[in-house]
């Protein structure tokens, strides 16, 4: 996977998005196995478009099924069928949020106390905060929680 | 997690297994493997130089 390709296309085409999930706390903290690179992205028409320019500029591929995979459909409409969305791009596999549990609405909140970081290649990108990743994960049932993530950013916070 | 919200996105995960381009999955496990090797701090790398021991009873 080539992060900084797909973090340079999302910081070149202006979308409004926050990294999350388990590569922002590889890049905030310490290795944690992961394949893909996770975005809340603003849950706005102009912000919407300018997902969908950046992820056709990675060559991403999606369909709604099996059938009808493949190039990413015309325009950003498609954008609005659905909350998450798991894509293959040239670079990697990239999850689009429109909303992430235990942070439902409170994008601009979150985005005031995420932090603008650079990529070992220099690439700008929004980075969750630590106190939001936590909360990303306390959200979620027990079964399904990253134990190692939750208990490594709990001792941070000193909670 | 909300169930549906849940749900939506293991179908998401399991539509793109099926989908990945299996040489281009493995092609991208491989570089995000040695990319994350690059990122992380010297002393958490595989392969990394190894004081031996006879040095590290020394000092």
């Amino acid at each position: 996977m080539n992060v900084d390709a797909i973090l340079e296309s999302f910081h070149r085409h202006e979308v409004d998005a926050i990294l999350i999930g388990g590569m922002n706390f590889l890049l905030r903290h310490e290795p944690v196995l992961t394949f893909d690179v996770d975005f809340w992205v603003n849950d706005t028409d102009e912000n919407l478009a300018h997902v969908a320019t950046a992820l056709r500029n990675l060559g991403a591929e999606w369909g709604k099924d099996e059938k009808t995979w493949g190039p990413l459909p015309s325009g950003h409409g498609w954008l609005r069928t659905q909350n998450v969305f798991c894509l293959t791009t040239r670079h990697g596999a990239v999850d689009i949020f429109r909303s992430v549990e235990g942070l439902d609405g409170q994008y601009a909140a979150c985005k005031a106390r995420s932090t603008v970081e650079r990529s070992e290649g220099g690439i700008s990108y929004r980075s969750l905060s630590d106190q939001d990743m936590l909360a990303c994960q306390l959200a979620l049932p027990e079964n399904l929680r990253r134990l190692d993530r939750t208990n490594y950013l709990k001792n941070l916070l000193e909670l | 997690m909300n169930p549906s919200l849940h749900d939506e996105k293991a179908r998401e995960e399991a539509k793109r297994d099926r989908m990945y381009d299996p040489v281009l999955r493995w092609k991208h496990i491989q570089e995000t493997i040695t990319w994350a090797e690059a990122t992380m701090p010297q002393h958490l790398r595989r392969n990394r130089p190894r004081v031996p021991k006879l040095l590290k009873a020394i000092s």
